[in-house]
């Protein structure tokens, strides 16, 4: 057998076996086999803080994006639509970071977790005009509300509600705005902006008949957590503290958050702090 | 006189409308036994008077012929069934959307072996829901895909997706933690209409945990949904008016619909709960029971945003025998070839789930094709039918069958929930129309 003999067995062979119906019916290459999972983050859907695409993600990852790429932190945030699943991974796996609300962590979880809030929005309750009656006798006093059911998500702290003999429902926001709508549920609490983002999503033309109730419900933060379990979660913390002081020092920060939620949704107040 | 005889006239065929448009013709000649047909009226009759059902229609067709067209009962209070009142057959919506994915198929714009993550990104890197052992520190765990979830999968239940009612229908630990999840991602099972459209929720659907591994459990669930997206995704319309121009126009299936015309409101069949001892009232609200949530008058709604692939479409007994027959011409229906031949083959074919049985409709000897139940075998508990048989039914009690050996195409459509206490009807109709054959 010659050696050109030989190239052209062994060419054929490999032709053979790597043919396109070869790979037509084989396993196939799947894009999950050259992910990382090293500096995965993961984020809850919480719109209009965290979307779920790359052009509506929403301000907290605005802001969030803008101090990891300022402070050179690589990772992939994966985007997930429960608290729970967060939550999971953060107890769990070893992630670097999840990104959301002030997640409500186990003990164990709670102990290899540096919090740094990015964001604090005051909260309100919001209830559905039904004719001219007073819809909700909110006076600061959650004791005045009782008898009255509140809707909520899974994951809110609702013992002081409980306490103050008040009826829970739960549902994922977007539905709770419609049971508001429906009467099933008597007041519901959240930021305005997004109140203001449901409303344009759902039920612009009943925009006018939801009623914003004062004073303050409360006040929300939202934020990163970094896992100090992770090779360089404290690493980026720290880094991450330094680059969120620059993006509010150089007014990125308050420019950011005007673009999404305006200036009438003041962030001032928790500016001020963070400064 | 003559007149008045011309007004009587048009006023009959306006009310009885598609009745006295398709005749059906004598069942002797296509080997149907008009005799034997006739007890099928006597079986749907006998329901109607013991109140298990309010009423229904029923179609058997022979040969490409309708030889029986029989409304029975009531289709509202005071209202009687007509040939061509309108049923949410939500269940059996799911092979039209694999009709629409085999169209896309057979332009080249997908193969049933493509990842689904290839057309919806959000199916990338899934993750599959395994229990701990009892006393674990944590009570489950999230493991990687083993392979990505294909078209195959979707179309065939073998994605790992659930449905939230299953955990009324199989209870387990697992089944019940991943349906925890969907709850908290507001997933529906599209029985009722949120204010959402398909991409939004498959989108978050696609985020949460699979019960199994993509191909390894056979597993009825929101895959026809997915699919409905699909169709969107890679066809760049919306999934109904793909439906429209490309099955239901094509097929002539006129009173078809994702959501009702105004002008049809009047023939929507009310739906009707029954505990099949006798009593029997029509739904007037929302049917919830634990994890199933069913909205039959979501269906009087004339326009919305949700297109469920699993469960949307009203339709009508004469328009889905046109869709069936469709099928048993292996794609063709009068001069209008809709699939191929080899299409309707692949639809068709027994082997798609391997060693898993479709038992949630049947029991084994049951295997699920792209898109319906497929009777595989005689060697199990069978009651009718042949080798071959393709079959589904939806929730409010609509069901057909089609056996390519027999030529015969069986519909019944009621509405009547809950479900469990019809498989028994079903099969006797289909049993008793099968022996209705002749020659």
């Amino acid at each position: 057998m010659t050696l050109t003999y030989k190239i052209l067995s062994l060419c054929s062979l490999a032709l053979l076996l790597f043919s396109a119906n070869s790979f037509a019916t084989g396993p196939r290459v799947a894009p999950s086999l050259f992910v990382t999972d090293k500096n995965i983050m993961y984020a809850q859907e919480y719109s209009p803080f965290v979307g779920n695409t790359h052009e509506q993600q929403g301000l907290l990852m605005e802001l969030i994006s803008s101090v990891l790429k300022a402070e050179g932190i690589a990772g992939t945030v994966n985007i997930l639509p429960t608290q729970s699943m967060v939550q999971y991974y953060f107890s769990q796996e070893m992630p670097l970071a999840i990104i959301g609300p002030d997640f409500k962590l186990s003990k164990a979880a709670n102990r290899k977790a540096i919090f740094i809030p990015v964001l604090g929005l005051d909260t309100f309750f919001y209830a559905y005009q039904k004719g001219e009656t007073k819809v909700l006798d909110w006076t600061g006093k959650l004791k005045n509300l009782k008898g009255k059911t509140y809707g909520t998500n899974k994951g809110e702290d609702i013992s002081a509600y409980k306490q103050a003999g008040i009826n829970i429902k739960y549902a994922r926001t977007p539905a709770l705005v419609k049971q508001l709508q429906q009467g099933k549920i008597d007041f519901i609490g959240m930021p305005e902006a997004t109140f203001n983002y449901l409303n344009k999503q759902h039920s612009p033309e009943q925009a006018a008949l939801f009623i914003k109730i004062t004073p303050k419900a409360g006040k929300i933060l939202m934020g990163i957590t970094f896992n100090k379990n992770h090779s360089e979660g404290q690493q980026a913390a720290k880094a991450f503290k330094t680059g969120l002081k620059k993006l509010i020092s150089s007014g990125q920060y308050q420019s950011i958050s005007h673009k999404h939620i305006g200036g009438d949704i003041a962030t001032d107040e928790f500016i001020k702090r963070m400064q | 006189m003559k007149k008045v005889y011309h007004l009587l006239a048009g006023l009959s065929l306006a009310y009885s409308g598609l009745a006295l448009a398709v005749e059906p013709i004598k069942p002797e000649s296509v080997g149907l036994s008009s005799m034997r047909l006739g007890r099928l009226s006597q079986v749907i009759d006998q329901h109607i008077e013991q109140k298990k059902i309010a009423g229904a229609v029923t179609l058997v067709a022979r040969k490409g012929k309708i030889a029986y067209l029989r409304p029975s009962g009531l289709a509202d209070i005071d209202k009687p069934m007509q040939a061509d009142t309108i049923f949410r057959i939500v269940s059996m919506t799911k092979p039209l959307t694999s009709t629409a994915i085999m169209l896309l198929y057979e332009q080249g714009k997908l193969l049933p072996s493509d990842p689904v993550a290839k057309y919806i990104p959000e199916f990338q890197n899934q993750k599959v829901l395994e229990m701990n052992p009892k006393g674990s520190e944590f009570p489950y765990k999230l493991v990687p895909v083993k392979r990505d979830v294909t078209i195959h999968d979707l179309l065939t239940h073998t994605s790992g997706l659930l449905y939230l009612a299953s955990t009324g229908w199989f209870p387990n630990d697992k089944r019940e933690q991943v349906v925890s999840f969907y709850r908290e991602a507001g997933i529906t099972d599209g029985f009722c209409r949120p204010d959402e459209t398909i991409g939004e929720m498959v989108k978050r659907l696609a985020k949460l945990p699979l019960y199994a591994q993509p191909g390894e459990e056979w597993e009825y669930g929101l895959s026809a949904d997915v699919l409905g997206y699909l169709v969107e995704v890679v066809s760049g319309m919306k999934f109904d008016q793909f439906v429209q121009t490309q099955i239901f126009d094509p097929l002539k299936m006129q009173d078809s619909h994702f959501y009702i015309p105004e002008s049809k409101i009047s023939r929507l069949s009310a739906d009707w709960s029954s505990d099949w001892h006798g009593s029997l009232e029509r739904v007037t609200g929302p049917l919830i029971d634990g994890d199933l949530a069913l909205c039959p008058n979501d269906a009087y709604a004339t326009s919305g945003k949700y297109l469920s692939g699993g469960a949307s479409v009203l339709s009508t007994a004469y328009d889905y025998y046109r869709f069936a027959q469709m099928l048993l011409n292996k794609g063709e229906l009068d001069g209008v070839r809709l699939l191929s031949r080899k299409t309707v083959e692949l639809m068709t074919a027994t082997n798609h789930i391997g060693e898993h049985d479709a038992t949630l409709l049947h029991s084994h000897g049951w295997k699920f094709g792209l898109g319906f139940a497929i009777q595989e075998d005689r060697s199990h508990n069978v009651d009718s039918g042949d080798v071959g048989v393709f079959e589904w039914a939806g929730y409010y009690s609509t069901r057909f069958s089609v056996n390519p050996k027999e030529q015969t195409i069986t519909i019944f459509l009621s509405q009547t929930s809950p479900f469990g206490a019809h498989f028994g009807l079903w099969d006797k109709v289909t049993a008793v129309s099968t022996s209705a054959i002749a020659d």
